[in-house]
């Protein structure tokens, strides 16, 4: 039942914690939003100091983001299992809300903040009224 | 019948009317990053914590101590309120008149909130504007002799609305300064623009220049406090502060 995939998925999304031990990976923070003709991603991505350290796969419903921090963050007094952890990078998915059109988005990455605007595949018609 | 907010004192102070600073969980966490900053720097002591029931059951490990998550720091002439968890919608006006009688009660002399106005061209922003809210005639002077510039209309939302709303109730000057902040992420240069007009307010000499260097380390470590506090500035009917008020006067 889809109710009840939407439902599960948001009890995931609400308490998945925002690392992966497994991957020395952080999650970053992210907003996406829509305007009438592009997807605007942002993500922040503190403890990055360059674009060269940030590769971007987008296809036509999704954005992949890694970046490498530009050292390893460590926190020894942190949780259990968690004080072992030494994290290299910043990684996510993003599942776009429309369909967008690959090649004509463009990326920008400014304090820290990454900026990606992507323009809608399907672009609006003009109707004129009888 | 008890209240459904309580501040237990864990140590007695004797204050000499304290300025009150809140630093709360919202916009950009720009309070909560600020309070924390301001307790460090001028290496407040835990002086009170809050409880309540309809505050989220989680509880705070520091150096091996459990402590409640909603704390006040201070001393004879200051007192900080902080929180590491998001307070939830529910408790926000309990909270707000727990908080502002119990300042009363120590002869508070003004509440300063520490919060964010969310701006869509932060990232292009280097240095964040600092905006000033009153309660009544006399503190919105006091905000512009010091030169902090007055939001003269306009809606405010979130707990530091409650607070401004209650401290009013019962006499007591307060005022919020808001920086021009992130709304989803955490904003160290927000907090430090924040305390620079604090600074200039109250007096104090809170560095802010540590701050800013651990800038991303902050960032890092508040992703999720952030998140967690996403929910709540939604509930707190935060978009509309950037509505347009119908009526004047």
């Amino acid at each position: 039942m889809d109710w009840v995939d939407e439902v599960i998925d948001e009890f995931d999304e609400e308490f998945r914690p925002l690392w992966s031990a497994s991957e020395s990976c952080l999650e970053p923070l992210l907003d996406v939003s829509t305007t009438d003709d592009n997807v605007v991603v942002t993500v922040d991505l503190p403890c990055v100091t360059s674009k060269d350290d940030i590769s971007l796969s987008v296809t036509d419903n999704s954005l992949e983001v890694k970046a490498v921090l530009h050292q390893n963050l460590k926190w020894e007094r942190w949780g259990t299992s968690q004080k072992h952890i030494e994290f290299n990078s910043f990684k996510t998915m993003i599942h776009l809300p429309v369909k967008v059109n690959t090649e004509k988005a463009r990326a920008k990455f400014t304090s820290g903040i990454l900026t990606v605007t992507l323009p809608r595949a399907q672009k609006k018609i003009g109707l004129k009224i009888e | 019948m008890p209240e459904i907010v309580q501040v237990i004192e864990d140590r007695d102070v004797r204050f000499h009317s304290p300025i009150a600073i809140e630093g709360l969980p919202d916009v950009g966490l720009v309070g909560t990053i600020a309070g924390s900053h301001i307790i460090e720097q001028l290496g407040l002591s835990e002086v009170a914590h809050l409880e309540s029931d309809e505050f989220p059951p989680v509880m705070v490990l520091h150096d091996g101590i459990l402590k409640d998550p909603v704390r006040i720091y201070g001393n004879e002439n200051l007192l900080v309120l902080t929180s590491e968890v998001p307070l939830p919608i529910t408790a926000l006006n309990p909270a707000a008149r727990a908080i502002i009688k119990w300042f009363k009660s120590k002869n508070v002399k003004l509440a300063v909130s520490l919060s964010g106005v969310p701006v869509q061209e932060r990232v292009d922003i280097q240095t964040p504007s600092v905006y000033g809210v009153a309660n009544n005639i006399e503190s919105r002077e006091f905000l512009k002799n010091k030169g902090i510039e007055v939001m003269e209309e306009g809606f405010i939302a979130g707990i530091y609305a409650v607070l401004l709303k209650e401290s009013s109730r019962i006499e007591l000057p307060a005022v919020a300064l808001l920086s021009q902040s992130f709304l989803k992420y955490p904003d160290p240069g927000a907090a430090a623009s924040v305390i620079q007009a604090l600074n200039k307010l109250i007096g104090t000499n809170v560095e802010v220049k540590s701050l800013l260097e651990k800038g991303d380390e902050i960032r890092v470590k508040a992703r999720d406090l952030m998140k967690q506090a996403e929910g709540s500035i939604t509930d707190m009917q935060k978009p509309m502060e950037q509505g347009i008020p119908i009526m004047y006067r």
